[in-house]
């Protein structure tokens, strides 16, 4: 093991967080190595002082559990209701996105394979033509308005 | 298997399925870790009580989106970590304020920040010392808090995540999202102004070592 390696695999080696080969190789590298070996000492002596401090308890830990119990359980009819919608989407929003590209693709395909045909007859307006009720005049003919039957009877 | 023994894994997995009692296995496996570094965070009983509360109550909320369910320690304490840096905000904000519209002859610490005796009455004391011993333990205890306390904010967690919670370098790097290289380098550094504060406790551990 180069030196480098070792001096940085020091530190989890001195709170027992290295395992396997790489303890086995640094172990053989502090055996020839003194830096390495006056290093992790310092290590050892600093883990040992702190470690000896050990943690800390909260005053009531049950308490603050069964606090933990009631919030979480007072939110949890809403915060289910934002699961389901939040799992129901992250399923489905690639579906949904993939189905909105199709869709567009085919009214982009209907729309350049559909196209109106050109005006086929010239001596007749736009308007006339489609049979619509000019805009200028809406309600110029009753009849093509909608607002006007026109009389059937003999 | 006892319940005490089953993997993070498999406990988060069945908290995620909505099983309480996995999630509360979970709460003892690692709230003193939790609070203990939320304690040193923010340096106040109170607040880190509150803190603490609210990472597991953050974490059993939005346990669905852990990917990794091995990850679940660093998870939570990314967790504790954004709160204690929200909570600092508030604070921050709430002594400004206070500052600005209380005179300072009236102002009084309410949150107990900087206690280290109360902090004191819930490290878990060796009971197999004598009353003499258990004297110098708690000294030695209160200038290791001490001068934990007296490390800068980024030295403070690199030492408290990986000396006193026992967590590996990646470990540390991945909860503080800095590279592994820096963390080193801080663990470094707070090495050094820890040895430079602790050096008569050090050596007591050195002779203990030669003898």
């Amino acid at each position: 093991m180069r030196h480098e390696k070792a001096m940085q695999l020091l530190a989890d080696y001195a709170v027992g967080r290295l395992k396997g080969r790489a303890k086995i190789a640094l172990e053989q590298h502090i055996s020839e190595c003194p830096i390495c070996e006056r290093e992790l000492k310092a290590l050892q002596q600093t883990e040992k002082l702190l470690r000896g401090v050990g943690l800390v308890r909260p005053s009531d830990p049950k308490l603050m559990l069964t606090r933990i119990r009631s919030a979480t359980t007072q939110t949890a009819r809403v915060s289910s209701r934002v699961w389901q919608w939040r799992t129901f989407w992250s399923y489905l929003w690639k579906p949904a996105i993939g189905f909105a590209l199709l869709a567009l693709v085919v009214a982009a395909t209907l729309s350049i394979w559909r196209q109106p045909p050109d005006h086929p007859d010239l001596s007749v307006s736009y308007e006339q033509y489609h049979r619509l009720v000019s805009w200028s005049n809406p309600l110029g003919n009753w009849f093509e308005a909608g607002l006007s039957v026109p009389n059937t009877q003999p | 298997m006892t319940r005490d023994e089953l993997p993070d894994s498999l406990l988060v997995a069945k908290a995620k399925k909505g099983d309480w009692s996995a999630f509360e296995q979970l709460f003892w496996r690692y709230h003193e870790k939790v609070y203990t570094f939320v304690w040193h965070f923010l340096q106040s009983r109170e607040l880190a009580e509150d803190v603490t509360q609210d990472t597991f109550i953050k974490a059993w909320e939005s346990l669905h989106s852990l990917k990794s369910n091995d990850a679940f320690q660093a998870w939570l304490h990314q967790i504790a970590r954004r709160l204690c840096l929200d909570a600092l905000r508030k604070r921050a904000w709430e002594t400004a304020v206070s500052e600005f519209t209380v005179p300072a002859d009236q102002q009084t610490s309410e949150d107990g920040e900087g206690e280290i005796e109360p902090f004191l009455a819930g490290v878990e004391s060796a009971s197999s010392l004598d009353p003499e011993e258990t004297v110098i333990d708690n000294e030695r205890k209160r200038a290791v808090h001490e001068a934990i306390a007296q490390l800068s904010p980024p030295l403070r967690e690199v030492v408290v995540l990986h000396y006193l919670e026992g967590l590996s370098v990646d470990e540390v790097a991945k909860i503080l999202g800095i590279p592994v290289g820096t963390v080193l380098s801080r663990l470094a550094r707070a090495r050094e102004a820890l040895r430079r504060t602790l050096a008569r406790y050090l050596d007591e551990i050195e002779e203990g070592v030669s003898k």
